[in-house]
């Protein structure tokens, strides 16, 4: 295999990992009521950026899915969209927190055997 | 520059349902504008339009409604269907063209025949592409998955393995059942439509006369039945391809319709009413035999071809049933007796 696909290989296989925890990310983030663009600059600060072109459609999939409650704020100049958790997307994220940690502590043992004790 | 902006999301929106078009509007348009510095120019609003990416990459992120015309899980299927009718539907095509053409009253040369018959498989090769596609398109759609199809509606266990002994006795002669389809649709095409074909063909001053085998108003107080059975008879030739191996409930449905099968050719076969006297009558011209000869002979076909029919019918219903058990034709007395010693 050349060198150029396997790089695209990664690069696909990455975005395929990322795709998973995609909806975690979010809804960890909703516990307070936030608007897109809000949204994606606290996933930047967090070193965790989402697309805005992803996180958009995104945000309002979780909404009809009846994972996340909206409400248009018009007090200020600016229109804007508040999402945040309902009370299904409160227990959703916690099964899927708790779901994660579970997977990442096994991955850990099974990829532990290659780094042991070296980093 | 707030042109920009509303012809993005002009170009987003209109390929969304009606329903999102203005909450997705007025949302997108505050997070465009979230995103721009104050005081924007034209070249800040490119940059964050480019960042949202191409409209209709945007607008399928939104609207997540399918974007493969079938998938994964219909795609066996689909190729499964799509071999089989192709391996049917161009041959098929291409007679009746050819029938059409040669039937053609002002005539036409060998070329006109080869043309037609050429085309009628390249059209069926592109129906066969085009009804397939979309019958599973629109399966596809109505949210029908693997689960759902009729083939395998039960959960798989492991009772469905094929039995340990991999005979290939009890496999489906998939090539068999193509051709039995291919005849299938032949002749009711043939029946149906242009029964005239069958007989005796001859050529009289350059042009065909045919003097057809059956007495045409007679024949079509049986072209429902033959239909109906044709009908059967293929769906149980699609179902025999798919399936691929002989079942005990295959060997019953395969036993019902040979007996429907051999009854109607019993009832086609006696009834003198259904052979044109005509075509009897130019035969014996032909053949320069008395009249009456071919009658008496024709008398004794027909008992001959009642036989024939019913042991033909009788040993093919027994054979499905000794395909799907695995069992050899020649080891049937010792099967039989082992039975029998069983019993004891």
């Amino acid at each position: 295999m050349t060198k150029g696909s396997t790089e695209e290989l990664v690069d696909s296989l990455l975005v395929e990992l990322r795709r998973g925890t995609l909806v975690l990310t979010v809804l960890s983030q909703l516990e307070h009521p936030e608007y897109g663009y809000s949204l994606v600059q606290k996933l930047e600060e967090k070193d965790a950026a989402i697309e805005p072109g992803t996180l958009y459609p995104l945000l309002r999939r979780l909404e009809k899915q009846n994972l996340l409650v909206s409400q248009w704020d018009t007090s200020d100049s600016r229109p804007r969209k508040y999402y945040k958790l309902s009370k299904e997307g409160k227990e959703v994220y916690e099964r899927l927190k708790m779901e994660w940690l579970n997977l990442s502590k096994k991955l850990e043992v099974l990829m532990g055997g290659e780094n042991d004790g070296s980093d | 520059m707030m042109d920009l902006i509303e012809r993005y999301i002009q170009a987003v929106t209109e390929r969304l349902p009606d329903g999102t078009r203005d909450d997705v509007a007025r949302e997108l348009r505050a997070n465009i504008e979230d995103m721009l510095p104050d005081e924007a120019g034209e070249e800040d609003v490119r940059e964050v339009l480019e960042k949202l990416g191409s409209p209709s990459a945007l607008a399928n992120e939104y609207r997540q409604s399918k974007r493969y015309l079938i998938g994964p899980a219909m795609y066996d299927a689909y190729i499964d269907v799509l071999k089989i009718v192709l391996c049917i539907a161009p041959v098929a095509l291409a007679f009746i063209s050819l029938a059409g053409a040669v039937l053609e009253p002002s005539g036409g040369s060998y070329v006109d025949y080869a043309a037609a018959f050429i085309g009628g498989a390249v059209q069926g090769v592109l129906h066969s592409f085009l009804w397939v596609t979309l019958v599973f398109a629109i399966l596809e759609r109505a949210g029908m998955d693997e689960g759902n199809l009729s083939f395998n509606k039960k959960e798989w266990s492991v009772d469905d393995l094929p039995s340990a002994v991999q005979s290939p006795m009890g496999r489906i002669d998939r090539v068999g059942e193509v051709a039995s389809i291919i005849f299938i649709v032949g002749f009711v095409l043939v029946i149906s439509l242009m029964p005239e074909l069958f007989g005796w063909w001859e050529q009289t001053d350059g042009s065909w006369q045919v003097f057809p085998v059956f007495d045409l108003a007679r024949l079509e107080a049986y072209v429902p039945a033959i239909v109906l059975l044709a009908i059967i008879g293929f769906c149980l030739s699609v179902y025999k391809i798919v399936a691929g191996r002989w079942t005990v409930p295959l060997a019953v449905a395969n036993t019902l319709f040979n007996l429907a099968f051999v009854i109607l050719a019993c009832l086609a076969i006696t009834d003198s009413g259904l052979w044109n006297q005509e075509f009897i009558s130019h035969m014996e011209g032909v053949f320069e035999i008395s009249a009456g000869t071919l009658e008496a002979i024709m008398e004794a076909g027909r008992t001959a071809a009642v036989v024939i029919a019913i042991l033909l019918g009788v040993l093919d219903s027994i054979m499905g049933f000794l395909k799907s058990k695995d069992v050899r034709l020649r080891d049937l007395p010792d099967k039989v007796l082992g039975l029998m010693g069983a019993e004891r």
